[in-house]
């Protein structure tokens, strides 16, 4: 049901944000109606307790720059986020982090254990991101679902994964 | 040791992953992959050649109806407010927009985009005091994120002309756009020996960025480091939740 909801959102989201002018809108509303998911989830639950939460935010500074370090070391060919949609761009970060590593991860770990929830998540970040990028950059995004989905594992942290995607879309 | 095994295989597989395509990738604020007719390295793979446009506008009453040319990938749109065109004797317009490989020399100019061709069969109006910023034409070019950012919209009236520039000012992201009270080759860029704008200056940041995120995740976690072990030896329980 979760992931029906995320990938309703992430799909309508993709189409809508090709209307001109929209982009920010969508964006933002997006985000929101991402974050909605975690309603209901206890903060433990979603790895967004805040112990050791010096850790988790350098986590998250460990996983910005190797999600930036592909396009850093090509600097002629690093595209640059206008900053007309910073904000938006926090704000889809934060949602989907909330959506994918945060409620849909603890309702398939719930369902059956960290495997699906890893490997489910992963699918479904994929998947949302079908209309919104090219089938040949769906690698590298299924590769980076898959590296914040076992960071949520391994350090049953969600902080981390939040400030890294927001880190790195505020400069891709 | 298995977790953070794990891990470093997971960030291994990304780095290689994110290495085959084009940066950017990564949350699709980007715009969609710019079609060229003529791509730069860094825009190579996969690169599918760009789309023409075709428009009839109706003339009702004696005067051009309000509409806009598009090319079917949406790189150029062309707005025309009603009664754009000189249209004596005509019950319509034609216009037509198509990706040029061939056009006039952009001696001293770099091109950030395909050079277009917009062509109609009547004159735009001369307006020598518009009353809207957009009379009789507003010409809005996409560009890639993959180039720096172009400054002006220039303009070769036909295959002799000199190119000139028509202004332009920053639209939606990665668009420029300008009015024009001419027709013919259109394309977005710079002065060749002009530092680019906002691109060039971001794109030296970017790697600092990254060896700034480094050089703050070392150095910030020695001090917590030393908090850790000082909080084990005293028995506190610092387990994540």
């Amino acid at each position: 049901m979760i992931g029906a909801y995320i990938l309703l959102v992430e799909w309508t989201r993709a189409l809508a944000s090709t209307a001109p002018g929209a982009t920010v809108a969508v964006l933002v509303l997006g985000g929101a109606a991402l974050a909605l998911t975690v309603a209901g989830w206890p903060a433990a639950s979603l790895g967004l307790g805040t112990s050791r939460l010096g850790w988790r935010v350098l986590g998250g500074m460990a996983l910005a720059a190797v999600l930036l370090l592909p396009a850093a070391v090509r600097a002629d060919a690093s595209p640059i986020l206008p900053t007309s949609i910073a904000f938006a761009a926090v704000t889809i970060s934060i949602g989907q982090e909330l959506a994918f590593r945060g409620a849909l991860y603890a309702a398939l770990d719930q369902a059956g254990g960290a495997p699906l929830a890893i490997v489910g998540s992963t699918v479904a970040w994929t998947a949302a991101h079908a209309f919104s990028h090219p089938p040949a950059f769906l690698g590298a995004v299924a590769a980076a679902g898959l590296l914040l989905a076992l960071w949520r594992w391994a350090c049953r942290d969600l902080v981390a994964p939040i400030v890294g995607h927001v880190i790195a879309d505020l400069a891709l | 040791m298995k977790r953070p095994v794990l891990l470093a295989s997971a960030a291994a597989v990304y780095l290689i992953a994110a290495w085959m395509v084009a940066p950017g990738f990564y949350d699709g604020f980007a715009p969609q992959p710019y079609n060229w007719t003529s791509p730069p390295p860094q825009a190579a793979l996969g690169n599918t050649p760009p789309l023409s446009g075709h428009l009839v506008i109706k003339v009702l009453g004696g005067v051009s109806d309000a509409n806009s040319a598009f090319t079917d990938d949406g790189q150029v749109v062309v707005l025309f407010l009603p009664g754009a065109f000189d249209v004596t004797g005509k019950t319509s317009v034609t216009v037509d927009i198509t990706p040029e490989s061939t056009y006039p020399a952009p001696n001293g100019l770099h091109f950030a985009t395909n050079v277009y061709l917009i062509t109609a069969d009547a004159p735009l109006v001369k307006d020598t005091n518009p009353s809207d910023p957009c009379r009789p034409a507003c010409v809005t070019l996409r560009y890639s994120d993959l180039v720096p950012a172009p400054s002006f919209i220039y303009l070769a009236a036909d295959a002799n002309s000199p190119w000139k520039s028509i202004g332009g000012k920053d639209g939606q992201p990665f668009t420029i756009q300008s009015t024009t009270d001419q027709l013919g080759y259109f394309a977005a860029g710079y002065p060749a020996g002009a530092t680019s704008t906002t691109r060039s200056s971001a794109s030296q940041l970017l790697p600092i960025a990254v060896a700034v995120l480094i050089i703050g995740v070392l150095v910030a976690g020695i001090p917590l480091a030393r908090v850790r072990r000082r909080r084990a030896a005293a028995g506190e329980d610092d387990e994540p939740d």
